[in-house]
């Protein structure tokens, strides 16, 4: 409950149900306040919005077209003047390849949750609510567990061509069975609890239980598991193109650039060190929020 | 260490002194959205061979008041004032010292038999470790003290029982094991926090029974502590009803039955529900309002906004524990905190409805 | 074989979860705007009635009849028609509401199910500020969130919006178990008053005999899956016949010391038989301090005594027999 002062005026005998109930701040107003109490969700929910602005305004930010060559200029280390952060093996500009390959890593870890989530959560519900789909969507969950990613990778490019949207898709399905999973046990949560019981008994069908109760209440769960997926993503996306599996040169992925840098790592130790910090902190950025976000939304947490 | 029945008056309780005596004991939790009051300036004193028992509705401090005699507390608790067991202080004490008293000095017993049980261990063992843990007895000793802990607490045929898993026990049994738990050390208060709500009504009545004779043949002080007055009318011989962190009266409980003074003891008699005790009334008495959450403990009666006999009195200033008795005719050890007290009996529907 | 007045039916109501036999035999009538109590410990299956009645559960044997249509075997989009007809309040006043929805629609939806668009946003608000205010609430609490309110006034939400349908039949499942007693009584209260002014019949489930001492009809008594005695509230509070319910009534302890500490005990034991393996003959056997040799062969018939029923071997016809309260199994007072 709250900590709200009872009034201490003598009053008329009000019934309990009359009584002023203690009022507590709305929920969302509570998660809010917790976030901005906890100083490292602050640092990492600045760092992604940094991100995310840099994305979507990349073409203007970027001081240089990613793959503007220049090779008078070749292995300029950072600080040289024109290019902050130097210069590759062709002479393009680091920080405008950084930048233009975070905004591609965004990119794919957000396609790869969207996907994740447009398959993982309608399954996950099923499974979770109708008995009879239960063993089914389980099995197609263990089948997709058990197929490795990388295959699932190298098919999808083998087919379809390698692409940044190619890449997402494979980094995607194989997403899938942590949603399903996960939505699957809060759903078998939910569907126990008196609230879902009650409105079955007052002749709700299996819809209107699952979009009215099952899944706003879900809601939280599964953005706490889309804030870990993201980074899974991004780290995914850099495996594939490394591998030479996603986006491909020219463009400018964090992947690529760390694959090609590791020919010149003891020349130009940058090139690989910059896109790999890139990649660390934007991937510790979205766990270390995702971490803040579920201990926010923890009704524990707020000792009742 | 044998079990030898021991002379004690339990019903006069004057004679000898008190094993644990608290005074002023005051919890205060800080949480996310400020302080919250639990406990203010409890003070209590537990005799040899005595039940006491601690009534409240929920929030009302009882349990915080448990935890605490032993450190027991989250460390978002800070306790002030004193609790002597036998003349040790115990606030403030080291964790070493608080240790040593744990289990062997004063014991618990909680709610849930089954989520303070092991599951993969058998009770047999359970008891075992807590033997081993504070005295050193060879295995052929430990598991004779532990069967005769098992008769001890009514379980029948302990030979078997002894390497029963928790999951292979009905409720009451488990409960029973937590109590042989809780006495193996021959402890010489054992606290026990609601320790039949989880019980069907008709295994309470045996638990009560064996807490009951501990005391008879151990000499065990309790410290029992319930919402349900029955319980209370049932087993202790000391009452202390809680109020918003507060004691709002304290008697003997015959006394505090016939004659409560305070309004909220008053109307927790008048709304519980009782075989026989109200027939001819089809409704039952309401205390009207909420249980308070406080920041801080106001100078003022907290029950005064939802107190029938409430005045500006009430509100300027917290009534003391005070033990009025030649005015009203009170037995001795009878105290309540109260400006208006309720008088001479009966107290009932008439004069909650103002 | 349906009468008018007759709210609800059970005829030999059987519930088997696989082995479990839960419920295993059950037969009772409540009478429009009567209020039976059906009263049993854990284990005895009387939740499992409940919820067969509201057909959250499809009875394995036995006939279930609320206001005369047998709706036993009906699926759950037939049963919507019968929805608006029965209700349940279920004990945890905290889980019975959706935390993601405001107090006016967790009230409101069944409205909005039965009634759908025949009735407008705004008559439904209507219908709902009437209905919290019928159960002591004030129409502002329609746009609180269920955490905002106390047990009691959540459990009140839980009341309102079961009556909202006006059912013939609420189901009240240990309504007031998880509330502290000075709320329990004003929630008790509440469901007396609404009770007498709608008019409603009422199924009320507990495991405490003497909550429903000011609220029943009728009483009647489970265990393990059985009943074991039947009748008016005045004949079984005064004279049980069954040991099982003497037993009950002898071990809640009376909130009057002295009167406490003069009363017999009678110790069952704590060892409950289990549903999956019920005890041959008389399920009470096994702790019925009464028990003889046939009790342990013989399955005792469901006896009419008088108002009620009884199934036990010694009880007579005219619903006299043994007490155990009155035997030397019985504890003396210490």
């Amino acid at each position: 409950m709250s900590t709200t002062e009872a009034p201490l005026t003598p009053g008329p005998s009000v019934a309990d149900g009359d009584a002023d109930a203690p009022r507590e701040v709305g929920r969302r107003r509570r998660i809010v306040r917790r976030l901005i109490g906890n100083p490292l969700a602050v640092i990492s929910f600045a760092v992604l919005l940094v991100a995310v602005v840099v994305a979507v305004f990349a073409p203007w930010i970027a001081p240089y077209s990613p793959e503007q060559t220049d090779f008078a200029r070749t292995f300029a280390p950072p600080g040289t003047s024109g290019h902050l952060l130097g210069t590759d093996d062709l002479g393009r500009d680091v920080l405008s390849r950084l930048i233009l390959g975070s905004r591609a890593s965004l990119e794919v870890g957000l396609l790869a949750v969207a996907t994740a989530l447009v398959v993982g959560v309608p399954l996950g519900l099923a499974s979770g609510y109708f008995r009879s789909l239960d063993a089914v969507i389980s099995r197609f969950t263990d089948l997709l567990l058990a197929f490795p990613f990388l295959i699932l990778a190298v098919g999808l490019a083998a087919i379809r061509g390698a692409s940044l949207g190619n890449a997402a898709v494979a980094i995607g399905i194989a997403q899938i069975p942590g949603f399903i999973r996960l939505v699957r046990s809060e759903t078998l949560r939910l569907k126990s609890l008196d609230f879902v019981t009650a409105s079955i008994v007052d002749g709700a069908g299996d819809l209107w239980v699952l979009g009215k109760h099952v899944l706003p209440n879900a809601t939280s769960v599964i953005l706490v598991q889309a804030t870990v997926a993201i980074p899974a993503a991004i780290l995914g996306e850099a495996v594939l193109s490394f591998l030479g599996l996603g986006i491909q040169p020219p463009d400018p992925s964090l992947g690529t650039m760390l694959a090609t840098a590791q020919q010149f790592a003891a020349r130009a130790p940058w090139t690989a060190i910059l896109p790999g910090v890139t990649i660390m902190v934007l991937v510790l950025a979205f766990n270390i929020f995702g971490d803040s976000l579920r201990d926010a939304l923890d009704p524990k947490g707020s000792r009742s | 260490m044998t079990i030898t029945p021991l002379e004690v008056d339990h019903r006069s309780g004057s004679g000898s002194g008190s094993i644990l005596e608290v005074r002023d004991l005051t919890v205060t939790f800080t949480t996310e959205s400020g302080t919250v009051s639990a406990v203010d300036h409890i003070s209590l004193d537990l005799r040899e061979g005595e039940i006491v028992g601690i009534v409240g509705e929920s929030g009302c401090g009882k349990s915080v008041t448990a935890m605490s005699l032993s450190g027991l507390l989250p460390r978002s608790a800070r306790t002030a004032g004193s609790v002597r067991l036998h003349g040790t202080e115990l606030i403030g004490a080291k964790e070493p010292v608080l240790r040593a008293v744990r289990g062997r000095d004063i014991a618990y017993i909680f709610q849930e038999p089954m989520s303070s049980l092991n599951p993969v261990l058998t009770v047999g063992r359970q008891i075992s470790e807590v033997l081993q843990v504070h005295e050193r007895l060879s295995r052929k000793l430990t598991r004779d003290r532990v069967i005769e802990l098992l008769t001890l607490v009514g379980i029948p045929s302990p030979l078997q029982r002894i390497d029963n898993y928790p999951h292979q026990l009905s409720g009451g049994m488990r409960q029973r094991v937590m109590i042989a738990m809780a006495v193996a050390c021959d402890p010489k208060v054992l606290v026990a926090d609601e320790p039949t709500t989880a019980l069907d009504v008709t295994v309470q009545a045996g638990i009560l029974d064996i807490l009951r004779e501990l005391r008879d043949r151990l000499g065990t002080a309790i410290l029992i502590i319930t919402h349900d007055l029955g319980v209370i009318a049932d087993i202790a011989d000391r009452v202390v009803v809680m109020y918003a962190g507060r004691v709002v009266e304290s008697a003997p409980v015959d006394e505090l039955f016939a004659r409560p003074q305070h309004h909220y003891t008053a109307g927790l008699l008048a709304a519980s529900p009782a075989p026989g005790r109200h027939a001819g009334t089809d409704r039952l008495q309401e205390i009207p309002g909420l249980v308070p959450v406080l920041a801080v403990q106001p100078d003022a009666c907290t029950f005064a906004p939802r107190c029938p006999a409430a005045d500006a009195q009430c509100l300027g200033s917290a009534p003391p524990l005070t033990s009025d008795q030649n005015a009203l005719g009170l037995l001795p050890g009878h105290a309540f905190a109260c400006w208006h007290p309720c008088g001479k009996p009966p107290t009932s529907a008439k004069e909650l409805k103002p | 074989m349906s009468e008018p007045d007759i709210a609800l039916q059970l005829e030999d109501l059987v519930m088997h979860f696989g082995a479990v036999r839960a419920v295993d035999g059950v037969s009772l009538t409540i009478r429009q705007g009567q209020v039976l109590a059906l009263v049993g410990e854990s284990g005895s299956g009387k939740s499992t009635v409940g919820r067969c009645i509201v057909r959250l559960l499809e009875p394995t044997s036995g006939v279930v009849r609320i206001a005369g249509a047998d709706v036993t075997h009906l699926s759950r989009r037939q049963m919507r028609q019968y929805s608006k007809n029965v209700s349940i309040v279920f004990q945890d006043p905290g889980g019975s509401l959706d935390p993601r929805m405001l107090v006016g629609d967790v009230v409101g939806e069944p409205l909005r199910l039965q009634e759908g668009r025949r009735m407008s946003r705004r008559d439904r608000a209507a219908r709902v500020s009437e209905e919290l205010g019928r159960v002591g609430l004030r129409p502002e609490v329609a746009r609180r969130y269920p955490h905002e309110l106390s047990g009691g006034q959540r459990q009140r939400v839980s009341i309102a919006r079961a009556l909202i349908s006006s059912p013939t039949l609420l189901v009240a499942d240990e309504p007031t178990s998880a509330l502290d007693v000075s709320v329990q009584a004003s929630v008790l209260n509440l469901l007396a008053d609404l009770q007498h002014d709608i008019g409603f019949a009422c199924l009320f489930i507990t495991h405490d005999l003497s909550a429903v001492e000011y609220l029943a009809d009728d009483v009647a008594v489970m265990y393990l899956g059985q009943l074991s005695e039947t009748g008016s509230r005045e004949r079984v509070f005064a004279h049980p016949a069954h040991p099982y319910t003497q037993s009950l009534l002898a071990a809640a302890p009376i909130a009057d010391p002295p009167v406490q500490r003069a009363r017999s005990r009678v110790l069952l034991g704590d060892d409950l038989p289990s549903a999956l393996d019920p005890p041959s003959g008389c399920r009470f056997h096994t702790r019925c301090p009464l028990a003889f040799d046939r009790c342990a062969t013989e399955v005792p018939a469901l006896l009419a005594i008088g108002d009620g029923t009884a199934s036990c071997h010694l009880v007579h016809a005219d619903g006299t027999g043994p007490d155990v309260r009155l035997t030397q199994n019985a504890r003396s007072p210490a």
